[in-house]
């Protein structure tokens, strides 16, 4: 009885989770590029929305950005295909937990600013409601991203190829 | 079980080769120096030829309305397609122009392009009204943007054509402002002071202040809170 219980149920997932580690990657993946290709259509309202947090000096404000819409679409890039998965991986979960780390930031200062996670100038009423939407949404895509980071290899990845 | 355990381990190792940190780490480097140099080359900031309109001469280089010898400015930084401004224009403008002819308050207006989303309808009537500030009409300008607002952005709505049609409604009548508006003269003033703005720490439209310190929305829309404020700052 005991040994059914820790057997069975890891049966499936063993066949499973490589897929899930596949449509976590994608999911991702779409992500990242609507994001980046959100932020690519205004320069001037991208730096805007980061100088709204006021975190980053002036001097970095530009480059952060300008270089974050193609970091993300460099990202989904790398995992759309699945090349480099488990880093490109790593990388999302970095990435992710400093725009919460940035969004926590806000709402604690009370800032009045919308993330710009997807375009826009970082200008809007924000509310306890919107960042915690935003905190939430944040949370569930970094779920993703560990799973791709940590969990089994996925299966329709260059990775897959290039190791033998 | 430790052998197990290692065993693990080793299989996860030989999953993430060395070589695929280095490719993230240069997918990265690269990204941001692309990143940089595309979007500066398309940054309207970067590239904006800059005019200075003879206009700009309030305190933070908006339209000013009103006597010199008045005590109080009353600045708001705005954009002509956002609604909570239209409505603030609304409540407060009788205020305004009423405190202006009696010299207790000059009106200042910084117009922002914060609201364009890929468009240029921010832009194009920020820009154009400054061109009516130019010939004069500033006020008269402001009023009928906002009273003819489109109730939705970026829909095409703020044609040059209808900047200035608006014009004529604001009684400008030399033909200068028509090629003022239809070259997009300011563009490049109203880029540049939109970047000063968020520089200065303005995040969002309408931004109100009075002698330079920020009051809220609400106390700026009450006639009776707005009076107030005013008689507060010229003691």
């Amino acid at each position: 009885m005991r040994a059914s219980d820790t057997l069975t149920p890891p049966r499936l997932p063993a066949r499973w989770w490589p897929w899930c580690s596949t449509v976590a990657r994608f999911v991702l993946a779409g992500v990242w590029a609507w994001a980046g290709i959100a932020k690519l259509g205004d320069p001037d309202a991208a730096v805007r929305a980061v100088r709204a947090y006021e975190i980053l000096p002036e001097s970095l404000v530009k480059p952060f950005a300008w270089g974050l819409p193609f970091v993300e679409l460099g990202l989904a890039v790398l995992l759309l295909v699945g090349l480099a998965t488990r880093p490109a991986a790593w990388a999302s979960v970095a990435l992710l937990l400093m725009f919460m780390a940035g969004t926590v930031s806000a709402w604690w200062r009370n800032l009045q600013i919308d993330c710009g996670c997807f375009g826009g100038g970082g200008q809007a009423s924000a509310d306890a409601a919107r960042y915690l939407r935003d905190l939430g949404r944040d949370g569930l895509l970094l779920a993703l991203a560990v799973l791709v980071a940590v969990g089994s290899a996925s299966r329709l990845a260059v990775d897959n190829v290039t190791r033998t | 079980m430790p052998p197990q355990r290692s065993r693990a381990r080793s299989t996860h190792r030989s999953r993430t080769p060395a070589w695929t940190w280095w490719v993230v780490a240069a997918v990265v480097v690269v990204a941001v120096v692309v990143g940089v140099l595309v979007q500066q080359s398309r940054s309207g900031t970067e590239q904006a030829t800059v005019r200075r309109p003879t206009s700009a001469v309030g305190p933070n280089k908006g339209s000013l309305v009103g006597q010199a010898s008045a005590p109080v400015t009353i600045t708001e930084y705005g954009d002509f397609q956002c609604p909570v401004c239209a409505r603030l224009h609304e409540a407060w403008s009788p205020t305004i122009d009423q405190l202006v002819q009696q010299g207790r308050a000059r009106f200042e207006f910084v117009a922002l392009a914060f609201l364009d989303q890929g468009t240029t309808e921010s832009l194009r009537s920020a820009a154009a009204s400054v061109c009516a500030a130019d010939a004069g009409k500033f006020l008269e300008y402001e009023n009928v943007l906002y009273t003819n607002q489109s109730s939705t952005e970026n829909s095409g709505f703020l044609t040059n054509q209808r900047l200035v049609t608006f014009g004529a409604d604001a009684g400008i009548t030399d033909p200068a402002f028509a090629t003022c508006v239809d070259t997009g003269r300011f563009d490049g003033w109203v880029q540049q002071q939109t970047d000063a703005a968020s520089r200065r720490g303005v995040t969002g439209t309408p931004t109100v202040l009075i002698n330079g310190r920020q009051i809220s929305n609400s106390a700026a829309a009450d006639p009776a809170q707005l009076t107030a404020l005013v008689d507060q700052a010229s003691k």
